[in-house]
């Protein structure tokens, strides 16, 4: 089933604090967890599968519950963290356009933007091309099956 | 400009074929309260806005809105995946399959062509944010209007992710038009 739990997920496990940040600088990790939590009600670990980030606006509907995608293939793994990062950092954008002026936000902004690149960046040298402009392959592969509405969870 | 991302904003995947759902689903894709309307109305309103801040939200909701209209539509293209004629009769498609086959048309529920004057653009900031958050809440009310009726997890779960957009919306939208209005905008 596409929508059940998944406790032992941790390949890519989206932490922003989570977000596996520590990769990049190891030392401001700490306080930088530490602005997460306490910004704007900030739920970067489950705002993707609410369908929302920003916990303070959350509306749910009736008892209905929200759950969190399966993966099973590497690449399904990955390929979703990177829609949850694309998510993430749009939400983050629309947050943005009407405060440009947190700096707060503005700095976790730029980590998620970061960490999704990389991720894409990996993505496409691993498995397909997600935007036409990578396509570097040693053959044209941009119109290679999946196209998103095929289903079967794209792999 | 745009560019294509080869992904949908949340995956759909859904297994199980159900006439009657797709017929419900079709209205986001083609109804007043349709994420086309969305984008389209967003999309023309980004041209008249005062300030950054506004061309911003408007320009990127519109954004976000056509990658809703493209997981409607995938949600109704699997729903209908595999039906024979005779099923799609049964499911009062009968009409929707003589003028489109197994295609895709932006129509509502009873079948009625998408129209522009399900969008408003009155050229002015505070009136047309109104109509953004009245849109919105519509949209919202919709979305639970298809969850009461959808049985399927599969189908369920996206409609709740869209759902949940509409609320984060018509909250951006708000903040926008509550800053507008103390900055003077009439
Ligand atoms: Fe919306």
């Amino acid at each position: 089933m596409l929508f059940e739990f998944n406790d032992n997920d941790d390949l890519y496990d989206l932490d922003l604090s989570y977000f596996n940040l520590d990769k990049m600088d190891k030392l401001d990790n700490n306080k930088y967890s530490m602005n997460l939590k306490n910004s704007n009600d900030l739920d970067l670990e489950n705002g993707y599968f609410l369908g929302n980030i920003f916990s303070n606006i959350y509306d749910p509907y009736k008892n209905y519950k929200p759950k969190k995608i399966n993966s099973y293939s590497e690449q399904q793994k990955m390929l979703l963290k990177i829609q949850e990062l694309d998510f993430i950092e749009n939400d983050l954008a629309l947050y943005l356009d009407i405060h440009p002026n947190d700096t707060k936000v503005f700095e976790i902004f730029k980590r998620v933007n970061k960490e999704l690149e990389n991720l894409k960046k990996k993505y496409y040298e691993k498995y397909e091309v997600l935007e036409l402009i990578c396509d570097n392959k040693s053959k044209y592969t941009w119109i290679d099956d999946p196209w998103p509405w095929d289903g079967g969870y794209y792999v | 400009m745009f560019k294509y991302d080869k992904k949908l904003q949340y995956p759909i995947d859904i297994k199980n074929k159900d006439l009657k759902m797709a017929k419900y689903i079709i209205t986001q894709f083609g109804g007043s309260n349709g994420e086309l309307s969305a984008s389209l109305r967003y999309f023309s309103q980004k041209f008249s806005m005062p300030t950054e801040e506004g061309k911003a939200l408007l320009n990127d909701i519109a954004t976000e809105e056509l990658s809703h209209q493209e997981m409607v539509a995938t949600m109704v293209n699997q729903l209908i995946s595999g039906a024979s004629v005779k099923e799609l009769e049964n499911a009062g498609l009968s009409g929707q399959y003589a003028e489109h086959g197994y295609g895709l048309f932006p129509n509502d529920v009873n079948g009625v062509p998408w129209n522009a004057s399900y969008i408003a653009n009155v050229g002015d900031p505070i009136a047309n944010l109104m109509e953004d958050m009245a849109a919105e809440q519509k949209a919202r009310v919709t979305y639970e209007h298809l969850i009461d009726l959808a049985k399927d997890e599969d189908v369920i779960q996206p409609l709740l992710f869209l759902r949940q957009r509409e609320v984060v919306h018509f909250n951006r939208f708000k903040e926008l038009y509550e800053k507008y209005t103390k900055e003077g905008y009439k």
